[in-house]
């Protein structure tokens, strides 16, 4: 009996060694993009774009594009459209 | 790449037609496809984030320090449960003392501090929470020892007890060498144009499956494992009190009872959140709304199972009758010292006589076995 208890200490022991990737995390409080527009934008609408990462804060991959009505679109990077805009956008960029 | 970028006005003119002629004012997006902004929970949570956590460093502080003090000056840890008590309270200072840097991170909305301060800050939190949660299960371990296995418990106890540097020890070198993981990931980095102190995944990696364990495992050992050990160790005392003709078994099944009901009062809300969560974490079917929602309760929920640290203090330490009658004679010690500053001279004596028989008194109780609960 003795044993089995010593035992159950370490039981609670090791079981904190799994807890290696417990890291409390803080309250998030992000501007995330959720979901994908199902609209092409033309790039005449469109003043700038910002990525979002999976692996970062937020938990899809997405291109925001920041319209000239200052509307904030989030769109899918692996649609077509998006990659040709993104493509232009960062042309203009270069140009200017 | 290149190839498209000489060819720019033929790739151009071939967009023109591929996105059409529509007209932005023609498309009306739905809110849930525009970027989600939690300003409004960044607002509440500037304000009332900063205020809860202030209060609960102070609190904290008060109620972990008085815990140190006692064992240091006035109580030598006799008990496994006085060793994890000590632990305990150094591991809620640690804790309390991060939270001024979170109160300001959440008051600016942003981490203004360095990217090694964010890795010191992220490391000490983890390890100090996660050993706060490890040790009470230790706590409710060594009770169950202690009232349950009462006839063969004599001999390991002591034995327990004289390996307790060690004990400790590993308990904390384990707590830090675990949350090395956290010193690897959590990075300040800039989420649109403000900087953040956030875990960050390789890119390779599947991150969603990452942001999954961490927070499976943050569920499992910050919540299920300290609540399985805690019903298991506890249901079995009461069952040991109840048969017991312990005069004072009634006020420990409520000590056990409000130390169960506390913990799961400030934790349960607190994994809900962090449940929903998870199983939202990286859904298409998510709103704004339910993201906002979900923001305003996860701020309050963390304050609430933060406030844990400054109820254990009371809970395991301040109920009992000893740790009681100490405190009394700290706070007679202090405005003694006080009192002789005003007036050189005058005496304490009486003072140190009259609480050096309390003392006496509570010591007899201690070696009942129920008072392991130190009561």
């Amino acid at each position: 009996m003795m044993c089995s208890s010593k035992n159950l200490l370490l039981v609670a022991l090791m079981s904190v060694l799994l807890i290696h990737l417990c890291s409390k995390s803080e309250a998030s409080n992000f501007d995330c993009c959720l979901r994908y527009t199902e609209h092409v934008l033309h790039p005449k609408f469109i003043a700038g774009f910002t990525q979002q990462l999976a692996n970062e804060a937020c938990d899809i991959n997405a291109v925001i594009f920041y319209t000239k009505k200052r509307l904030a679109v989030c769109a899918d990077p692996k649609k077509k459209w998006v990659k040709k805009a993104v493509h232009i956008l960062s042309h203009r960029v270069k140009k200017m | 790449m290149s190839g498209e970028a000489t060819n720019f006005s033929t790739v151009f003119n071939f967009n023109e037609d591929y996105f059409g002629s529509g007209n932005i004012s023609d498309y009306s997006f739905d809110d849930d496809t525009l970027l989600c902004s939690l300003q409004e929970v960044r607002k509440f949570s500037g304000l009332f984030v900063p205020t809860a956590y202030s209060l609960i460093c102070v609190f904290g502080l008060l109620g972990n320090i008085l815990v140190v003090v006692t064992f240091a000056f006035y109580k030598k840890a006799k008990s496994m449960t006085d060793v994890y008590l000590l632990n305990m309270a150094i591991a809620d200072i640690l804790f309390v003392l991060t939270l001024p840097f979170w109160a300001v991170s959440h008051a600016t909305g942003e981490w203004i501090f360095s990217n090694a301060l964010c890795k010191l800050m992220k490391g000490i939190y983890a390890v100090n929470f996660n050993c706060g949660m490890l040790l009470l299960a230790c706590i409710s371990m060594d009770r169950y020892i202690a009232i349950v296995q009462a006839t063969k418990s004599f001999r390991l106890r002591s034995r327990t007890l004289a390996h307790r540097r060690m004990i400790c020890l590993v308990v904390w070198v384990v707590s830090v060498l675990i949350s090395s993981w956290t010193f690897v990931f959590n990075q300040k980095y800039s989420v649109q144009g403000s900087d953040v102190c956030e875990p960050r995944y390789h890119e390779g990696s599947d991150p969603i499956k990452w942001k999954l364990l961490m927070l499976g495992l943050q569920l499992l050992f910050g919540f299920f494992i300290p609540l399985v050990f805690m019903i298991f160790c506890y249901m079995f005392i009461v069952k040991t009190l109840v048969q017991a003709q312990n005069s004072k078994r009634h006020k420990a099944i409520r000590v056990i009872i409000a130390v169960v009901l506390v913990f799961l009062a400030c934790q349960i809300p607190h994994n809900m959140v962090l449940l929903v969560t998870a199983v939202q974490l990286g859904r298409m079917n998510r709103s704004c709304h339910g993201q906002k929602l979900l923001g305003y309760s996860t701020n309050v929920t963390e304050v609430l199972a933060f406030l844990h640290c400054c109820l254990n203090p009371v809970l395991y330490a301040f109920i009992g009758q000893k740790f009681r009658s100490y405190f009394l004679k700290i706070v007679k010690d202090l405005w003694c010292v006080r009192r002789r500053q005003k007036a050189p001279g005058f005496s304490c004596s009486r003072l140190y006589s009259e609480t050096f028989t309390s003392k006496q008194n509570s010591e007899t109780v201690d070696n009942e076995n129920a008072s392991s609960f130190t009561m």
